[in-house]
């Protein structure tokens, strides 16, 4: 076995034979127990723990946390909430696809006070004051300056990350691949989604069932093995835009359609780049309109006070991160966290027992085993926490 | 150097207001042939203070003087946690930051043990300093993540008056960590003026009230987010609108929690029932002062009434 470092505590162990691999085990070497850590705790705490899973995705695992828990106790954020979930998510995966720091980080400060480890979310919403008459709140000042940075990263995106991706070589895919849906459209219990869930089985596309996803676990990582129906799913951009294209997603299927060549991994990152910095003037659009219309609200403050909650409660929460889908479940007994349960996309895709990375590298050429790994953009801190 | 021009300028003159230097002096010193090589270390941590590991180690890229290890995550001392090229994180903190000339805690984690450490500590997760009790000159940079002006101006500290900066009781800079968070507030006239937010999204939120009520840290925390903020000056958690939850305080993610209750004592309470130890002194004046200006206001809405 050879190994080949990935990342700060990622490695593949790797037999090769006549040039070609034939045995790949991905493992993690860094172990917190954060979701041990969570145990006891007051819910509301929860989602600024959950963050310190990833300082490199820094949102999302707030984002699920928050969602889990007004799942479970039923607070609901007000629309203004939604939509400033909606810019900070869409920035971040514009930031982890692209690396243009400087421009996102700025604007996750202007809407959490810092990037990274953002501190303005909530359970039941957002902590950010909304008022077009105080300079304390987000107003008309925080949406132009929002405004001059997002329409700085569309520019870079149009015009030199999509068409510098467009002229690298493009890489094979294959396997199963899951969404599960993001970017809430309204206010609706059941919301219309920007991009849809879906799972595509051997090219067939079918509904996302919750309900089918197990975990199991190998000797040799730290990282879970999560199945669905009993098998293994790529997840990310490229399984996004997979199923948004075979669910026709318009959109998507406009972007995809025009580019010309087959989506692979990158280039998949690039189109949604492309379409998430579109709709994020449509959204900060959306959040002047309820400015302009003195709807404030932020925070579902009926549901704050852990009194308002039933005393024991479970729920799960998706979110599709930058790197695919995301899922958090807590238990509430007697209003403190039972018991905390984390999926993240670097547990789908470096899952041990044959998970979509280990299966792209069989039978793969020994040349192409970086560029093969590197294509997944796994996140070491989140695979195992 | 690998960093622009442009980029070079705005860090001088960010870790120059950290410092209270001039930008050319910063600029000065970053530029020296001494200036020290740095060794970026990662143990159990989320990459989240990558950003100042990139641009202290863009900054000093080629460098000649000593060597200083810059350590993000902490280090857990049962074994099987965290592995470093294969090694146990332990073994590999003791070698490189037991042999460097100064070792840099990037983040709550590297300095006290941070998260990984919280109850009820599965890993035995700890901070730099007591991994490798003979290591030299430790100094801590917590935060949450560490701000990376302050990584910068601790460097440039060292190059310009040629020893490290004074530290407190908990090896933090004092220029970075020696006022609370408190009393350089933007927030502090309306503390003053006994003014909080009760609720979320209402009306004292919208004005920018004190957010002592609902859990702020701020009064036991010292870190310098008021005045060097973060992101380029972008903001600090409490302009954006949430409470301070004093992440540059050793085991904050148990001795800070629930985030979301106010502190002991406090505009609530009479001066009798506000609690004893080290920030009970602070909290002792915080309180005082809470429940003075909170009468005092009324007595003020009681007179105006009159009128």
């Amino acid at each position: 076995m050879t190994r080949i470092a990935i990342d700060r505590h990622l490695h593949v162990d790797v037999e090769i034979d006549n040039g070609r691999v034939t045995e790949a085990r991905l493992s993690s070497t860094m172990f917190r127990g954060i979701e041990t850590i969570l145990k006891g705790r007051d819910p509301r705490d929860a989602w600024a723990f959950a963050q310190r899973i990833c300082g490199a995705c820094t949102t999302s695992h707030a984002i699920a946390s928050v969602r889990a828990v007004e799942n479970a106790v039923g607070a609901v954020p007000p629309p203004n909430a939604r939509l400033l979930r909606n810019l900070i998510m869409a920035a971040q995966t514009i930031l982890v696809s692209t690396g243009m720091t400087e421009t996102l980080e700025r604007f996750h400060a202007l809407l959490g006070g810092k990037h990274p480890h953002l501190q303005s979310f909530l359970v039941g919403g957002m902590a950010t004051p909304i008022d077009p008459d105080r300079g304390a709140s987000l107003n008309a000042r925080t949406i132009a300056q929002l405004r001059a940075l997002v329409a700085r990263a569309k520019d870079f995106v149009d015009r030199v990350y999509l068409p510098a991706v467009l002229a690298a070589p493009r890489l094979e895919h294959g396997g199963n691949f899951l969404a599960c849906g993001e970017y809430a459209e309204d206010d609706t219990l059941n919301p219309l989604v920007f991009l849809p869930a879906g799972v595509l089985r051997d090219g067939k596309l079918d509904v996302f069932d919750a309900s089918k996803i197990s975990e199991t676990s190998a000797k040799y990582s730290w990282i879970k093995a999560p199945r669905y129906g009993g098998e293994a799913m790529e997840v990310g951009p490229l399984a996004r835009m997979l199923v948004a294209y075979a669910s026709g997603q318009k959109d998507v299927k406009a972007a995809v359609d025009a580019l010309g060549v087959p989506l692979d991994r990158a280039l998949a990152r690039a189109v949604e780049a492309r379409l998430l910095a579109a709709r994020l003037v449509r959204w900060l659009d959306e959040l002047s309109d309820n400015v302009r219309n003195r709807e404030l609200r932020i925070v579902d403050n009926l549901k704050w006070e852990p009194a308002s909650w039933p005393k024991t409660a479970e729920a799960i929460a998706f979110h599709e991160a930058p790197r695919g889908a995301l899922m958090h479940r807590v238990r509430i007994e007697d209003r403190k966290i039972a018991d905390y349960d984390v999926i993240a996309p670097a547990t789908w895709n470096g899952s041990p027992l044959r998970g979509p990375v280990e299966r792209a590298l069989l039978g793969a050429p020994a040349a192409e085993i970086a560029n093969i790994v590197n294509s997944f953009n796994l996140c070491d801190a989140c695979g195992a926490h | 150097m690998t960093v622009s021009r442009r980029e070079f300028v705005k860090v001088c003159g960010a870790v120059g207001a950290a410092l209270a230097l001039p930008a050319r002096v910063v600029a000065e010193a970053l530029a020296s042939p001494d200036r020290p090589a740095l060794i970026p270390l990662s143990f159990q941590a989320c990459g989240g203070n990558s950003p100042s590991f990139k641009s202290a180690l863009d900054l000093f890229a080629q460098a000649k003087g000593p060597s200083i290890a810059l350590v993000e995550g902490s280090i857990p001392t049962k074994p099987g946690y965290c592995l470093v090229d294969g090694r146990p994180a332990l073994d590999v903190a003791r070698e490189v930051c037991g042999g460097a000339a100064a070792t840099i805690a990037l983040g709550n984690c590297a300095s006290f043990g941070g998260l990984a450490a919280a109850h009820p500590n599965p890993t035995g997760a700890v901070g730099v300093a007591e991994a490798v009790p003979h290591a030299r000159n430790v100094i801590n940079l917590p935060g949450c993540p560490a701000n990376p002006e302050n990584v910068t101006a601790v460097i440039v500290h060292y190059l310009t008056f040629g020893r490290w900066p004074d530290l407190d009781a908990q090896r933090r800079p004092l220029f970075a960590y020696g006022k609370l968070i408190h009393d350089a507030c933007d927030r502090r006239a309306h503390y003053d003026a006994g003014q909080y937010v009760e609720q979320w999204g209402d009306d004292g939120h919208r004005a920018g009230y004190c957010l002592y009520k609902l859990g702020c840290k701020g009064p036991v925390t010292s870190h310098n987010c008021p005045n060097v903020r973060w992101n380029g000056g972008a903001s600090w958690a409490v302009v954006a609108g949430h409470p301070c939850i004093g992440c540059a305080e050793t085991k904050f993610w148990d001795a800070h929690t629930p985030f979301y209750e106010h502190l002991p004592g406090g505009v609530h309470a009479s001066v009798d029932t506000i609690g004893a130890g080290a920030a009970g002194l602070v909290l002792a004046g915080v309180a005082v002062r809470g429940v003075v200006n909170a009468v005092r206001r009324m007595k003020a809405n009681d007179d105006a009434d009159r009128d």
